[in-house]
């Protein structure tokens, strides 16, 4: 009897160790493996984007981002970088459209077409919490992978990795 | 410095955030809406709900909840939508299933066990 | 200089401690064997860490910002207190306090006379390895002295939220009790060893209930400073770190009411050691869960994995220990009888099973995400919402517990003899719920339902005291133990009140109110006067102005405050209650509105509230008196 008690505890302190490798904060997808939510859009200084234009076939990726967020500032670099290896979407969050214009043509525009999401529904429907994030988009519309925050250097190679395995 | 950081992030929490022009005008929507509100997880601050949060995911999903309430979605089906969009970690009730059966399960196993303890014949 | 002093001090504590560390590997707790007088050497290694601390609250006093620990949470524009009591508002800090706190507890126990020199040495002993422990994780782990090259002008800062009286107390009781519990255990598991196990009950006595009333009010004093200070009126959010100090309170309330059986009738002794070790290794699962960045929680130090693999090292050495010793030892209950369930014994045996079971429950929801997380890799939460729906139905039995328990003789009783003993009660209660149901029909049936159990609790042991006297026809001699326990009990039914009331029963006013506006809650009339910019020693204050009146006769006025710091960009809001017996007037002030007339103001009326904080005081009162109780020398 006892002894059951004594395997339980060792069965925690294991666990415990175990769980000081993983880190809290990290809050995966939900919709990994899903098709992208439907949404249409108005967009920034093209045709209105859609779920549609997602789904061609062709991997993708769909930054949500805004000018008045500052990580967004700082992973502006890394995002020119990497849409210049993948075609890349943006949808601007609750974003006025002469702040954004400002803000790109201070730092440039690396999105091939903007949607606007100015009541922030779509960023809702696709499960974003915290500006920047960044959904990566496989050929048959599927949301593979998502990263959460400013892209950095380091996150760059990962992400790179990612869109050769798919392709 | 990063206790700093860490902490910052009560100041997202540090006042019922709920400004005026948010409470809905029917009083029964309002009660449901903060029912809700205590069961989502505000998901970028430390164990707050969103109805204390500063927060600007916070700030919309209340948003989000009053307007769905207002166009006469039911209380589990606005829960349901958002459980879909951000997963189980914005409910602060997780979902009955087979890995959190346990959580329900094992204190009435406890109990039963402690009680056989304490009172069995010697 | 200081803190190079400081540091050297806490190395000659790792060495002394590691004297009996070593000396308990080799001897276990066996006295005749021992090298070294573990008195001595418990007086010494208090002395060395007190000094330590003094060179720590020096260093911070003075702003030494070659210290890492106070060029990142001190600065020079604090106020003096704030630099003081920023020595605990950091993890390095505070862990020197939590050494502090178990040397100052060997030391105070080696003065004891209600214990044998031998029993003495053996449970030092273990309670200096104990302190061994600790000092290496601080030496090697979180050296507060360690230093910061190269050392800035200014510190980063105190967080403001911790810049506040209520915080400067908060943290010293708390861990004055939970590290209290470390003697708890050395005594148990010293006393396991010891030939006459009943004996060390009487020792062990005085140091549950001292470290229970100081953990007591650590709690509440924590439940209070985030009533006022947070800005809406929550004073428990189920937080883990506020978990954590729950149930290590939880196990040394049965643990409290364990020892009371077993001294009296020799019984359940087992019982009372097993909760002893539990108790402690609760602190210390506590702390592990706080401070290794395993979980998301308001109140956590920084991250730092490597912390968390040594304190879990700490905790998985000091439980095995303890389950080792208890086990090796072991010899049957001590009790050949059955525990009937009607009789006092039971009553309390009933009480520690629910206490363990709600114990088990907290923990479990507690650390749920984190085994979820490693076993299934989901992510899940689990929040207030789960522990209130437990919390809520598990009060019915501990209420039933407390208003029947002191009525129920021991041995063996009936349950037509006992309805028979408090017919007049259950009359009364009759009384009371109408009483309350008519003052408070208005209210959800929860809150009703609740202070009606409340008020039971605190009828039925106004009652004992009345049938006391009534029985025994004096007043001035009430045994001290009844005296607790009617106080304790009183207390709890206090606290659901207050409790009941301030969350259930709140009414709410949010609005954009423009100066010279009234608006009206309960029977009170808010007017709001206006606005006043007035600068604090480190901040810049936003005051808003507010004339509380009540049937037209001004009562009080109210200052809440937005304070914008210096050092950062950080605001607090500062609330202003006005607290009567009736409820709390709670008024925040936020942002201004468009037109600069106007400013959101949030107005709560939470009933009963002051009754938690009397509530918590009645508690630690009925365990003082239980303290002094148990210094009594026995015959």
């Amino acid at each position: 009897m006892r002894y059951f008690f004594i395997t339980i505890f060792v069965f925690c302190l294991f666990v415990f160790y175990q769980g000081l490798k993983k880190n809290p904060r990290d809050i995966p997808s939900n919709l990994i493996s899903q098709e992208i939510p439907e949404f249409y859009i108005s967009s920034f200084n093209g045709p209105n984007l859609s779920h549609i234009d997602l789904k061609k076939d062709e991997i993708k990726i769909v930054n949500f981002f805004a000018s008045w967020c500052p990580p967004c500032t700082v992973e502006h670099k890394q995002l020119q970088s990497l849409s210049k290896k993948v075609t890349t979407y943006g949808i601007a969050k609750k974003n006025k459209n002469k702040d954004l214009s400002k803000w790109l043509g201070k730092l440039g525009n690396p999105y091939k077409n903007i949607g606007m999401d100015y009541e922030g529904l779509v960023s809702i429907e696709w499960g974003v919490y915290a500006l920047p994030e960044t959904f990566l988009i496989d050929k048959n519309g599927i949301i593979k992978y998502k990263h959460v925050g400013p892209i950095m250097q380091r996150d760059l190679e990962k992400l790179e990795n990612l869109i050769r395995k798919l392709r | 410095m990063k206790y700093i950081i860490l902490f910052l992030n009560i100041f997202f929490v540090n006042a019922n955030a709920i400004e005026p022009n948010e409470i809905l005008e029917n009083k029964k929507l309002e009660n449901i809406a903060r029912e809700i509100g205590k069961e989502l997880r505000c998901l970028v601050c430390q164990n707050e709900d969103i109805q204390n949060s500063n927060a600007d995911i916070a700030k919309d999903l209340r948003t989000l909840v009053r307007k769905k309430l207002s166009e006469g979605q039911s209380k589990n089906e606005i829960i349901k939508y958002i459980h879909s969009r951000y997963g189980d970690f914005v409910l602060f009730s997780p979902p009955l299933r087979i890995d959190t059966l346990g959580l329900w399960a094992l204190p009435i196993l406890f109990f039963f066990v402690l009680t056989f303890l304490f009172f069995r014949k010697r | 200089m200081v803190s190079e002093i400081g540091f050297l001090f806490l190395t000659i504590v790792l060495v002394i401690s590691s004297f009996s560390f070593f000396q308990l590997l080799i001897s276990g707790t066996n006295y005749s064997t021992d090298f070294f007088n573990q008195i001595k050497l418990s007086n010494l290694i208090f002395v060395l860490t007190l000094f330590s601390f003094i060179c720590l609250t020096y260093s911070f006093a003075i702003s030494d910002f070659t210290l890492n620990v106070i060029a990142s949470n001190s600065n020079s524009q604090l106020p003096i207190i704030y630099k003081l009591t920023g020595v605990w508002g950091n993890h390095e800090g505070s862990i020197l306090l939590w050494l502090l706190v178990m040397t100052f507890f060997g030391f105070i126990f080696s003065k004891n006379n209600l214990a044998s020199h031998y029993f003495k040495n053996d449970v030092l002993k273990i309670q200096n390895s104990l302190c061994f422990l600790i000092t290496s994780f601080i030496v090697f782990t979180s050296n507060p002295f360690e230093k910061t090259y190269p050392p800035p002008v200014e510190g980063g800062d105190l967080n403001p939220l911790l810049q506040d009286p209520g915080l400067v107390i908060h943290p010293p009781f708390l861990y004055i009790g939970y590290v209290g519990f470390s003697i708890i255990y050395s005594i148990s598991v010293a006393g396991l060893s010891n030939q006459k196990k009943e004996l060390f009950i009487d020792v062990l006595k005085p140091w549950v209930f001292i470290s229970w009333i100081f953990l007591t009010c650590g709690i509440g004093l924590g439940s209070w400073w985030a009533y006022y200070e947070l800005g809406w009126g929550g004073f428990w959010f189920w937080d883990p770190v506020e978990n954590a100090s729950l149930l290590p309170w939880l196990t040394a309330s049965a643990l409290l009411h364990t020892i009371v059986i077993a001294a009296k009738k020799k019984i359940l002794i087992n019982w009372t050691i097993i909760l002893s070790i539990l108790t402690f290794v609760l602190s210390l699962l506590g702390t592990f869960l706080v401070r290794s960045g395993v979980l998301v929680s308001v109140h956590a130090f920084a991250n730092d994995p490597k912390r968390g693999v040594y304190i879990l090292l700490l905790l998985a050495l000091i439980s095995f220990f303890g389950i080792f010793k208890y086990l090796k030892n072991y010899d049957g209950p001590t009790n050949p009888k059955q525990i009937h369930m009607i009789s006092r014994e039971g009553m309390i045996s009933l009480n520690n099973i629910f206490m363990l079971s709600l114990t088990f429950t907290i923990l479990l929801g507690t650390i749920y995400p984190l085994f979820s997380s490693v076993l299934f890799n989901s992510k899940i939460s689990v929040g207030a919402p789960f522990f209130n729906s437990i919390l809520m139905p598990v009060m019915l039995p501990f209420a039933v517990g407390m208003i029947i328990g002191p009525y129920v003789k021991w041995g063996k009783d009936d349950l037509f003899l006992i309805f028979k003993r408090v017919q007049t009660l259950l009359i009364l209660f009759f009384f009371i719920s109408l009483l309350v149901w008519y003052l408070n029909y208005k209210d959800p049936i929860l809150s009703i339902i609740f202070i009606i159990l409340g008020s039971w609790i605190i009828a039925s042991s106004l009652f004992e005291i009345f049938q006391f006297i009534n029985i025994k026809k004096r007043i001035f001699n009430i045994p001290k133990k009844i005296f607790a326990q009617v106080l304790a009990h009183m207390g709890i039914g206090l606290l659901i009140i207050g409790a009941t009331g301030s969350t259930v029963m709140k009414k709410e006013k949010i609005q954009f109110q423009e100066i010279g506006e009234s608006i009206k809650i309960k029977n009170y009339d808010v007017k709001f006067l206006g606005i006043k910019k007035v600068e604090g020693p480190n901040y810049l204050s936003q005051m808003g102005i507010f004339n509380i009146k009540n049937n037209n006769k001004t009562v009080k006025i109210l200052k809440p405050e937005k304070r914008f710091y210096n050092s950062g960009k950080q605001v607090t809001t500062e609330a202003a209650i006005y607290s009567t017996l009736l409820g709390d007037l709670y008024i925040a002030i936020g942002d201004v509105h468009q037109n600069k007339k106007q400013y959101t103001t949030r107005i709560w009326f939470n009933p009963f509230t002051i009754w938690i904080w009397i509530g918590v005081f009645f508690l630690a009162l009925g365990g003082l008196f239980s303290f002094f109780n148990s210094l009594a020398r026995k015959k």
